[in-house]
Order: C-alpha cells, then structure tokens, then sequence
C-alpha cells in the first residue's frame, strides 16, 4: 500500500523519510525520526511500537539489523510487516513480509533504504533507487523527494495516490522540514509544490530558530519581514489558480501547461461571455439540429466490412 | 473573362493550347511567383507529366470530362494520392493516408490535372494562413483557412482551387483575395477524405476566377457520397444552365441587422452600392430582420470548438498539441472547455435560426451581405476600425460568414469593388438549400456587368501570362 525511502546524508549526518500511499495522512502514520539515533518507516499493516522500539533500540547503541530482528521476533504478525531502519550511522535494514500484498518488495543503497508493497511492479523501487543514488550531491530532502517523484513516475501504488511526507532531521531534536499531504489526487506533485513554497518561505525561518547550543538564535530580519507579509505575494508562492485548474482539468479532460493556464483562460473569456448569452435563453420546446435517425444511420453496410 | 478556367477548358477541348503547355506555363509562374506568395504547400511531382498524358489522350480524341488538362489546387486538408498531406501542421501523431479524397477523385476523374497542395491555416482553424502573403499587398494576409488557394488564384497561379468552409474559411479568402469562393449547401459536395474540423460545420466547395467557373467545378464536384455521413442524395442540376437567365424581379433580402452597422466604412459603402446595382438589373429589394443572430456567435463557438477538440482529442492527450501554432493550440485546447449542456443548446440556437432563415426564404430568393466587415489586415496587425469601434480582425472576419454554416445553406462571395488602398472587397450572396443555381444566377449578372474580377492583382501583373 505504499512506497518510502529511508536515508541518512553522509556529509550532514541528517536523517529522513519520504513516503506515498494510497491512504490518507500517511506522514502520520507511519514515519519515526529520532536526531542522532535513526529512521524508521513501518508500512504494511502497520505497527507503530516495531518503529519506536526500533528507535529506542537503536538509541541504546543496537545496530539497525539487529533492532530489526528484535521488533519482529515477538511480533506474531510480522509476515504482514513492511519496516526500514537507518540507523546514526547509515546502517540499513529492511523487511518485507511474505503476507504483505504484491508486488511488494525492498531495496537497500548507500545509507538508505527503500520498501514498498501493493505496488504496480519493481520498477517503482528501481527508479527510487537510481534518483537517490544520482543525486548525492543534494541536500537529504531534495534527493529523498526526487526519489518519491521517481517512483510515483514510475508507477507507484497500484490503487492509486492520495497522500505523501516528507520528514528531515539534522542536528535538533525538532524536524528541519516535516510537510505532509494528506489527501490529494496527486499528492506526490502536490508535496512537491509545498515543498518548494517552503524552501522559500518556511526553511529560512527554521534555520534562524534558536538551537540548544544558541538558545538565544533569532531568524535573520529579512526573513520575519518576508513571513509579516501576505503568503500570496511571498517568493515561491504558487497561484492558487493552479491547484483548481488541476482539478478543473481532470474533470474537463485537458491539463493545461503551467505557462499556458492564464493565456488560455483569458482567451476563452470572451468565448465564454458569448456562449453564456446561450445559457439566458428557454429553448426547452426546441429540439437540436442533432437528430438520431436509425433508418440513416443502418442503411449503409457496417464500415468493418463482412466478418 | 478570357483566361478563367471555363476558358481554358474551352482553348483545351478546341485544340487552341494543349494541356501540357498550360501546365509548362502556369508552374513557369509559380516558380517565378510562389517565393513571395508561398500560396503553394507542395507542388505535384506527377502534373508536368500528368498534363503530357492528357495531350496524347487528346490527340487520340480521348476526353475524360468537362475539365480535360485543367490545372486546379487542391487545399491541403484535402487527401491526395501522390502528395502527401499535412493540414498544415507539425503536429506528430497524425498520419493520414495516400489517397483521393472524394472531391479530388471527382475532379480527377473529370480531367483536372492537381498542380498542388495550397496552403491551410493550421488544421483550418484560423482565417489568417501563415506563411500565405495577399497578392494584391504582401505585407498583408491572404485570409483563411483556405488562404493558400485564394492567394494562388489571385496571383493567376492556378484556374481553379478546392477549398474548406467551416465558419468562412472558403469565402473569406476569396473575399480578401479578390476572387470568387462558393460553400455549396451542407451535404451538396462529400467531404470524404477532408481532414476533419467540426463535422456538423464543415463544407468542401471551390475557389474560382470566375462565377462560371464556380458553376462549372460545382456540377464536378456535387453529388450524393455514402462515405460523407453528411453528404445530402439531392439531385445534381447543371449549374452553368441558368447563368445568363439574368435576375429581373429576382427578390433579394438584406439582412439589416448582424451584417450592417460593424464593417469597415468603405466595405459597407461599397457593398450598398452593389446591392443598388443588383436593384438596377431588376431585382426587388427588401430589407429583413433575424434577432436570433445576437446568439450565433456562442452557437459557432460552442459546435466548432467542442467538435474540433473531439477530433483532436487523441493528439490532446497525448500532448501534440504543444507542437501546434500558438493560436490553433490555444483553440484546440480551450474547446474541451465548451460543456456538453452548452454544446446542445448551440444546436438547438441552430434550429431556432434554420426556422429564422426559412421564413426569410418564403419571402426573398437570396440574402446578400458583405462577405467580410475588413479587407486583407496587415501580418500582425491587432485592430481593425468597425462600425466606429476598434476590435481584432480575426474576431471581426467570420462574423459575416459563419451564419450560413450554421444554416447549412449555400453562400458565394464574389468581388464587388475595392477600398481606397487598392484591397479587395466581397459581397455574400446566400440562398435557399440546394439552391446554388440561384445564387450563381445572381452572381453572374453581378460579374458580367461589373466585371472586378477582371482586374489582376499587382503580383498577378508582374509576370506577363
């Protein structure tokens, strides 16, 4: 029912996860980040205690293979579990139970690790894989949210989509970033548009609040000038527009390019203002010129020819 | 009118030219002209041979029909064996196949002889026909969609031309062209093998130098075809029978509303002067009324763009659209817009003017309107003075013409004049279904006494014939 990576940064030491599902609030449910200890996503049926156990385990200084052996063993359900540790030190393990529903399967990298079950097929994981693995010069949340999109692009849940997350820590015990969707009929896209409006808006900010080195740390003054403002007129905002456009688009069968919305929106205007005087007038005793004429439409042979 | 198609048909069967010296002379200009017209998509490889073929068939005495050796174009929505079609665009994912469209199969099966592809604005959704140049000024459109075919007539780069007529895209042309454009009755002419844009809408009807030759290529073409789903099982007169009947006591109508009152001023002086002209030779004129018009517009958008997007929903899906002009994209895209309650209503708006309109023809034989409320605008040019008001060409320039596609009845523009800076103007005349022989009545007294037709563009005069 869902797809995760789970890593940790080689050069930050930061920690994260990024999940999609076919489920609501999946950020909610089934990602577990502990700073300087490990990360923990727990899928499938999920069992929230293999994940905190797990972190527990590992802040006692057990290595992630074996705080995975440790949850599992007094679990009577773990054949219907899906869990991937990373622990401080960029150790992986993973699990995927012979009950969870296909295709599931998992797959491990450096420092990372990425399961999922109830997919369309191995190529959801492959892709995940590969983005993450070509983006080691990026900073954890961008590669870990590449790796989501690459796996959605590829396939992803074989329901469908309807919620995504998206969690860092780096060295506070508070997240970096923590951005959920919890029901969205594109939520990997749509993470993605908040994850990009807070990379503007909202991570200049996290980056200036006080640490427990720095209690008395303050964001810079451009940054609380910019959040006094309206979110509309902040950089990085996305027009709201947008978002109903999606949603107009798929009831209407024709997505608009980003850069085409305004353009064609404001060409159909005035159509629109014409097809609109339509709409004042009665014609309820009126039939349309478009007549179903049965003795027409048989008397021709079939165009497929004789069987 | 001595170099028109009707007379080289004639110079043709009496032996006076052979088909391949009129074939040698008229590539001669395009290769001479087409560089600053570019009215031409493609040439046919086969027509210097084709044309051959038909002289030895003469000198056999062998002749396959009225139309023995006469070049025509072909717009390039028409599908033809041995050309390839592109409906004038880039787009990938159409294909479309190497074979005669009905239309062309008739006029080859007459005799004619394709000279080429003429140019279409793109997939016949525009009036304007990039690259296409006017001849009578370059720096201006030739109109459209069926620019490529007008623009090649008023060069003198073809006797003949096969043009599409969805909201005008035959008669503007050869209104800003200087020629004549007819769109027969909806079903009188097959559509077979026409590269679809709005079935209920679409017409095939021919571009010509002449009324006669409107006549002459419309008995070629018309006829009952099972493979047009639209194509009408009337009977087929002989259009050329009745032209000189002459239009004493011939009732004409003039709509006073929708097509008067929004023109350009010298395009609305000029056309009253025609209609005073057409009263002159005889006819009784009144004036009429159809309130229903103010609605006309919302009806074309709603059928034509919906229909449009519906046939191209496939190339929509898959993106295609992103490699059409900047103005088909916007069209074929914002047609899925258009919903299915609005699109029924335009259809029922429809039956409320076809009711309109026969009333009107219990009282008159034929309607006459200007053709286009602007001459030819300048490539790029954004506004247009009509009626006192500035609004864009390309919204101004069906305004006239899209009322009969919407009736489905048949509509001719013929020259009638031109404005002060030497452009081409149009008169509409329009008539009662399947009556094209009426029409072209009234056309030809027009021409025979008037004769605009008779006077060359500047590129058509810049090469002697």
């Amino acid at each position: 029912m869902t797809f995760s990576i789970v890593a940790r940064c080689a050069r930050t030491g930061a920690l994260g996860v990024a999940v999609s599902t076919a489920v609501p609030a999946v950020g909610a449910m089934c990602v577990y980040l502990r700073t300087g200890v490990g990360a923990v996503s727990t899928q499938s049926w999920v069992n929230p205690y293999l994940a905190l156990d797990a972190l527990d385990l590992l802040d006692q200084g057990v290595s992630a293979e074996q705080a995975l052996a440790r949850v599992l063993k007094d679990d009577a359900a773990a054949d219907l579990r899906q869990l991937g540790i990373v622990d401080r030190n960029g150790q992986s393990a993973c699990w995927s139970g012979s009950q969870c529903t296909g295709w599931a399967g998992q797959r491990s990298g450096t420092s990372c690790t990425i399961q999922g079950n109830m997919l369309t097929g191995a190529g959801t994981l492959d892709a995940m894989l590969a983005a993450y693995e070509a983006s080691g010069e990026l900073a954890l949340e961008e590669r870990l949210m590449r790796a989501l999109e690459a796996g959605q692009a590829a396939g992803g849940d074989k329901r469908g989509r309807q919620s995504a997350a998206l969690k860092v820590v780096r060295n506070e015990a508070y997240a970096h970033l923590d951005l959920r969707v919890d029901e969205h009929h594109e939520p990997v896209a749509e993470l993605r548009r908040v994850f990009e409006v807070a990379q503007r808006q909202f991570v200049p900010f996290v980056e200036g609040m006080p640490t427990r080195d720095d209690p008395g740390r303050a964001p810079p003054a451009v940054v609380t000038e910019l959040l006094l403002t309206p979110p509309q007129s902040r950089p990085g905002a996305t027009e709201p527009l947008n978002a109903d456009m999606r949603v107009l688009g798929r009831w209407l069968g024709v997505e608009f390019a980003p850069q085409r919305v305004a353009h064609n929106l404001a060409t159909y205007a005035p159509i629109l203002a014409e097809i609109s005087k339509l709409r004042e007038l009665d014609l309820s005793e009126v039939h349309p010129v478009v007549v179903f004429d049965p003795a027409r439409a048989y008397a021709e042979p079939s165009t497929k020819g004789e069987a | 009118m001595n170099d028109d198609l009707t007379a080289i048909a004639a110079a043709i069967a009496s032996g006076e030219v052979s088909p391949a010296d009129v074939m040698d002379a008229l590539l001669t200009r395009i290769a001479a002209l087409d560089p600053q017209v570019l009215a031409y998509e493609c040439l046919n490889p086969a027509a210097r041979a084709e044309a051959e073929q038909c002289t030895e068939e003469l000198k056999r005495g062998v002749r396959r029909g009225p139309l023995h050796g006469v070049p025509i174009a072909i717009k390039d929505n028409y599908l033809t064996a041995g050309m390839p079609t592109t409906a004038g665009s880039l787009a990938p994912g159409y294909a479309f196949a190497n074979e005669d469209a009905a239309a062309v199969a008739r006029l080859r099966a007459a005799g004619a002889v394709v000279i080429g592809k003429t140019r279409t604005h793109e997939f016949a959704w525009g009036t304007e026909t990039p690259p296409t140049r006017n001849p009578w000024d370059p720096s201006r459109i030739p109109g459209g969609s069926s620019g490529g075919s007008g623009a090649a007539l008023a060069a003198r780069m073809a006797y003949g031309a096969l043009g599409s007529d969805t909201g005008g895209s035959i008669r503007i042309p050869a209104s800003l062209c200087g020629v004549v454009g007819l769109k027969p009755t909806f079903g009188r002419v097959s559509r077979a093998g026409i590269v679809p844009h709005s079935w209920s809408l679409d017409h095939a009807g021919p571009l010509t130098l002449s009324v006669r030759d409107a006549a002459l290529l419309l008995n070629v073409l018309a006829g009952h075809d099972t493979r047009d789903p639209g194509s009408a099982d009337v009977p087929v007169p002989d259009y050329t029978a009745s032209l000189d009947g002459g239009i004493a006591g011939m009732r004409i109508g003039v709509c006073r509303n929708h097509f008067f009152g929004a023109n350009e001023a010298e395009v609305e002086a000029q056309v009253e002067r025609a209609i005073a002209a057409l009263a002159a030779l005889g006819a009784q004129v009144s004036d009429f009324e159809v309130p229903n018009l103010q609605y006309g517009l919302g009806a074309i958008f709603a059928i034509e763009l919906a229909s449009s997007s519906a046939y191209h929903d496939r190339g929509l899906q898959r993106g295609a659209t992103a490699a059409m002009a900047d103005d088909v994209r916007t069209l074929v895209e914002i047609g899925r817009m258009v919903s299915a309650s609005d699109y029924l209503k335009a259809e029922q708006l429809r039956a409320c003017l076809i009711d309109d309109f026969k009333a009107v023809f219990e009282r008159v034989d034929v309607v006459v309107t200007p053709a286009s409320p602007v001459t030819a605008w300048r490539r790029g040019q954004a506004t247009v003075v009509t009626g006192g008001m500035e609004e864009s060409p390309l919204a101004a320039s069906w305004r006239l013409t899209y009322p009969f596609n919407l009736t489905g009845l048949p509509a001719l523009s013929l020259p009638c004049g031109f404005d002060s800076r030497g452009l081409p103007i149009g008169l509409q005349i329009a008539g009662k279904p399947f009556d094209e022989a009426t029409i072209l009545r009234v056309a030809a007294s027009y021409e025979s006494v008037h004769r605009w037709n008779a006077v060359r563009s500047p590129i058509a005069m810049s090469v002697q014939p």
